[in-house]
């Protein structure tokens, strides 16, 4: 019983991780069909820049989280008028403005390289790392933040996008981007807050994670290679099935390496991917985007 | 220039002139560290060829590719291990690579754009992770040895090797542009824009995917054997991400639906680091500068671009701004 | 040409055989129990209001969809379950009622896709008999010169075919659905789109090709278009037949008449 409760709260953590990395992604495929290859780069630079604002610069904790935030949205405003943008003006298609996202991953990772080096970094914790007990749980202050804060972000973009008229604009751009641009909604200005949103929340990410996986600038692969698997698991076309994908990531790779062998859960997890895909081409919980094709 | 008039002529004559190349290079080299870079050229572009023919011209995005290039290898490596003579551990490797290609493409290519993108990418990232965690058969991150070619009781040297990948680069070049040069060309070109026209016109759209798709991952692996020889070793190195990033910088910078892209491509993307190494730590971020001013500048590649100024040049009367080839669908 | 369809019109040797078709999408019935024959050497003609069904019973002829009851034969053959590639081998050639050409290939290419089912399929069977499509492919060529001279396109040959106005990709479509040498065409709505010249162009190549023993099915809404053209009409209404005939037949017919009378007086 209390195995079982660790394995599940550990995949619980890193699903909301996965997931959202998974949500971030889907919510710029949302606005402009473009998959993102530098999301986990956002991640990265969380992570990265927390060390940097805490314990380089030793800067207190609000003006630090707020300098981490300030980086990561600046980063994605790079990506968009340095990659996006001038791709979409020379008529690039999707997939090549997926190969140009990719050049601006290799770009942060090297250009983080520069500034932190290729060594793991020990990252600062936010909130304490003891053990706690929580009814029959153990588990620690720093999980229960990244479930909560998993959870309080859901609600949010769940408001954003339910709740206010600029998510209904973004909802409409994300199943006919042309009928709403006759309807006359702005679709730059969508795409901008999908890399600014999702950025956002790749940071506070970075910032959360960052004692739990350390710093180390090649991170941000892993985190949108499983960003990815969570998108396409769940259906890369609602960014809430994409964060379900995540969850449901972490929890068979946490089972896989509780009951198994932490090795193979990797391998185990992407062999499961590619054959729900087989299955269900757009995901589980694809059946949003499936009805478009 | 179009493409119509290269069609038909030129299938054999670059080929036959980059051959004599290839075999005049290690006369000019020094050492052997160069003949080994000469060597990779020719890998990079046997691996490419396949990618852009699945890419560039059919638009069929695989990033799996360097799964199958580790396949390939690995493939190799055992066999060799398990006694295999070379001459049937080669054909032995790229049949597995089919093989496999075969059994996962036929789910897999009924994905598209990004889905196959990240399906496939799922199939070499299981790849890598088989290789380096199952240590009994393929030692894990340490890899195994490859054993130094031996045809016929005549250990094959260095050179001897690279003249061997510079017949098969050359051959896999042949093989390219006898594809696109004629109908074939036309139904891969078919498949990246309106399925029900090509079927429509009687083209078996499914099988045409799987058939390019086999090719490209036969090539990957033959790219793979060719490394495994020239490193004498395989690891999951063969199999991660950096050489996916490379089989993209390569398509990007030769330029993708070209039939020198891949070749260009490789001899780039090889010697540029050389003189990056003294910039050091500056390598991974010039890397990717490169691969985005590529993407925006010269979207046909460095092909296009050669083209485009043997145009102006010699032709100038012919030189409009007519770039025919899309990058990608 | 009245003459001409009088004599013809007992059906002698039936090439297409409808019978009893439907196709139902959910609840929606968009083809109902419709049957009928066109003889080789017809030109025959599928008419409709708007959303009579017309263009599901053409995509059900051409295997675009399955029928969801009935058996389409073409050739005596039963075609509802034949993949939809296989069919240009056995003699059906289409054309697109939005076109369908494939970009970044010439126009000339585009017609060179048309030989498809006659050509050497796949890469292993083409590397053992490269000697033959290396020659073939000159042949191939000058054919596709030829196809485009007839339908009026010999100068476009080599430019991309991006550069086409739509009234020249049509014409673009027929030439490379005769390149696979059908013994029947499906137009879907030629003259969609076409100005009046156009039309009339396209109307005497259907006749040309007619002539020369090619059986033409086509889905048109210009009525007067399909009077002068076809030996036979059927006219779909709800998704059923509700009549077939000659020309001057249907111009009679007291259901065609309401079917379209009736709407047009209902929308005016």
């Amino acid at each position: 019983m209390e195995q079982i409760g660790v394995i599940l709260l550990a995949g619980l953590t890193n699903g909301s991780v996965y997931g959202l990395v998974g949500l971030s992604i889907s919510l710029i495929y949302g606005t402009n069909r473009v998959i993102n290859f530098a999301q986990g780069e956002f991640v990265m630079l969380g992570v990265m820049s927390a060390i940097l604002f805490m314990v380089t610069c030793a800067l207190p904790l609000l003006p630090a989280i707020a300098a981490v935030l300030g980086v990561v949205l600046v980063a994605a405003l790079a990506l968009e008028f340095g990659v996006y943008q001038p791709l979409l003006r020379r008529g690039a298609p999707p997939l090549t403005i997926m190969i140009g996202t990719l050049a601006a991953a290799i770009i942060a990772t090297g250009a983080a390289l520069l500034v932190w080096g290729p060594l793991q970094l020990y990252v600062p914790n936010v909130l304490p790392l003891e053990a706690m007990r929580v009814g029959p749980l153990i588990t620690n202050p720093q999980q229960i933040a990244i479930i909560v804060v998993f959870a309080a972000l859901l609600a949010l973009t769940w408001f954003l996008l339910y709740r206010t008229r600029f998510g209904l604009c973004i909802r409409a751009t994300g199943v006919n981007a042309r009928v709403a641009l006759l309807m006359g909604i702005r679709s730059r200005r969508i795409v901008r807050f999908g890399f600014l949103f999702s950025a956002l929340i790749s940071g506070i990410v970075g910032l959360l994670v960052g004692p739990l996986l350390g710093g180390q600038v090649g991170m941000g692969v892993t985190l949108t290679v499983k960003g990815f698997m969570a998108a396409i698991l769940g259906g890369l076309g609602s960014p809430f099935a994409a964060a379900a994908g995540g969850v449901l990531i972490a929890l068979v790779e946490a089972l896989v390496a509780g009951y198994g062998s932490s090795l193979y859960a990797e391998p185990i997890i992407f062999a499961l991917i590619l054959m729900i895909l087989f299955f269900r081409p757009y995901g589980l919980l694809g059946d949003f985007e499936a009805g478009r094709h | 220039m179009n493409r119509i008039h290269a069609l038909g002529t030129g299938i054999w004559q670059i080929p036959l002139l980059i051959l004599l190349a290839g075999l005049v290079v290690p006369h000019l080299l020094s050492s052997g560290f160069h003949l080994r870079l000469a060597s990779i050229v020719c890998i990079y572009t046997i691996l490419c060829v396949g990618f852009n023919l699945l890419y560039g011209y059919a638009g069929q995005i695989s990033m799996g590719q360097q799964g199958f290039f580790a396949l390939g290898a690995y493939a190799y490596a055992l066999l060799t291990q398990a006694g295999w003579p070379f001459y049937a551990a080669l054909p032995a490797s790229l049949l597995v690579c089919a093989g496999v290609t075969l059994v996962i493409g036929v789910p897999l290519l009924r994905l598209r754009s990004h889905y196959l993108a990240m399906a496939s990418l799922c199939f070499g990232l299981i790849f890598a992770g088989v290789a380096s965690r199952w240590i009994d058969v393929t030692g894990g991150t340490a890899g195994m040895m490859v054993p130094s070619l031996k045809v016929a009781g005549h250990l094959v040297s260095r050179t001897e090797l690279y003249y061997g990948l510079v017949v098969i680069a050359v051959a896999v070049l042949l093989l390219q542009n006898f594809i696109v040069g004629t109908h074939l060309g036309r139904v891969l070109y078919s498949l990246r824009g309106d399925e029900t026209a090509a079927e429509s016109l009687g083209v078996n759209v499914t099988a045409y995917k799987l058939r390019v798709f086999v090719l490209s991952s036969v090539l990957a692996g033959l790219a793979g054997v060719g490394f495994a020889l020239v490193s004498r070793q395989v690891n999951p190195s063969f199999g991660e991400f950096p050489i996916l990033v490379t089989i993209l910088t390569v398509s990007v910078v030769g330029g993708l639906g070209t039939r020198y892209g891949a070749l260009l491509g490789a001899i780039v993307v090889v010697l540029a680091p050389q003189g990056l190494t003294a910039f050091g730590d500056l390598e991974t971020l010039l890397y990717g500068v490169c691969l985005l001013l590529f993407l925006l500048f010269m979207p046909h590649g460095l092909s296009g671009f050669l083209r485009a100024l043997c145009l102006r040049l010699f032709r100038p009367a012919a030189a409009k701004p007519a770039p025919r080839l899309k990058v990608s669908p | 040409m009245n003459a001409m369809v009088s004599e013809n019109s007992a059906v002698s040797d039936v090439i297409l055989d409808i019978q009893g078709a439907s196709k139902h999408f959910g609840g929606l019935v968009a083809v109902n129990d419709v049957s009928f024959q066109v003889g080789a050497g017809h030109v025959f003609g599928l008419i409709g209001p708007n959303g009579a069904g017309k263009s599901t019973l053409f995509n059900l002829v051409t295997g675009v969809l399955s029928p969801s009851a009935g058996e389409i034969g073409f050739d005596r053959r039963p075609m509802s379950r034949a993949p939809l590639h296989t069919r240009s081998a056995l003699g059906m050639a289409r054309t697109f009622q939005i076109v369908r050409v494939f970009p970044g290939l010439s126009v000339l290419e585009n017609v060179m896709m048309g030989f498809h089912p006659r050509l050497v399929d796949g890469i292993l069977p083409s590397l053992l008999r490269i000697a033959h499509v290396l020659r073939t492919e000159r042949a191939l060529r000058q054919r596709a010169r030829e196809l485009l001279a007839f339908v009026g396109l010999e100068g476009r040959a080599d430019e991309p075919v991006e550069h086409l106005p739509h009234g020249q990709l049509r014409l673009l479509e027929i030439a490379r659905a005769l390149a696979s040498e059908p013994r029947l065409l499906l137009l879907d709505e030629p003259a969609a789109g076409l100005n009046d010249g156009e039309t009339r162009h396209l109307g005497t190549l259907i006749q040309q090709l007619n002539r020369s023993g090619l059986t033409v099915l086509l889905v048109e809404h210009n009525i007067d278009f399909m009077m002068g053209l076809c030996h036979r009409i059927a006219v779909l209404d709800h998704g059923c037949k509700i009549a077939e005939g000659t020309p001057r037949e249907i111009q009679r017919d007291d259901k065609v008449i309401e079917a379209y009378l009736g709407r047009r007086a209902s929308h005016a």
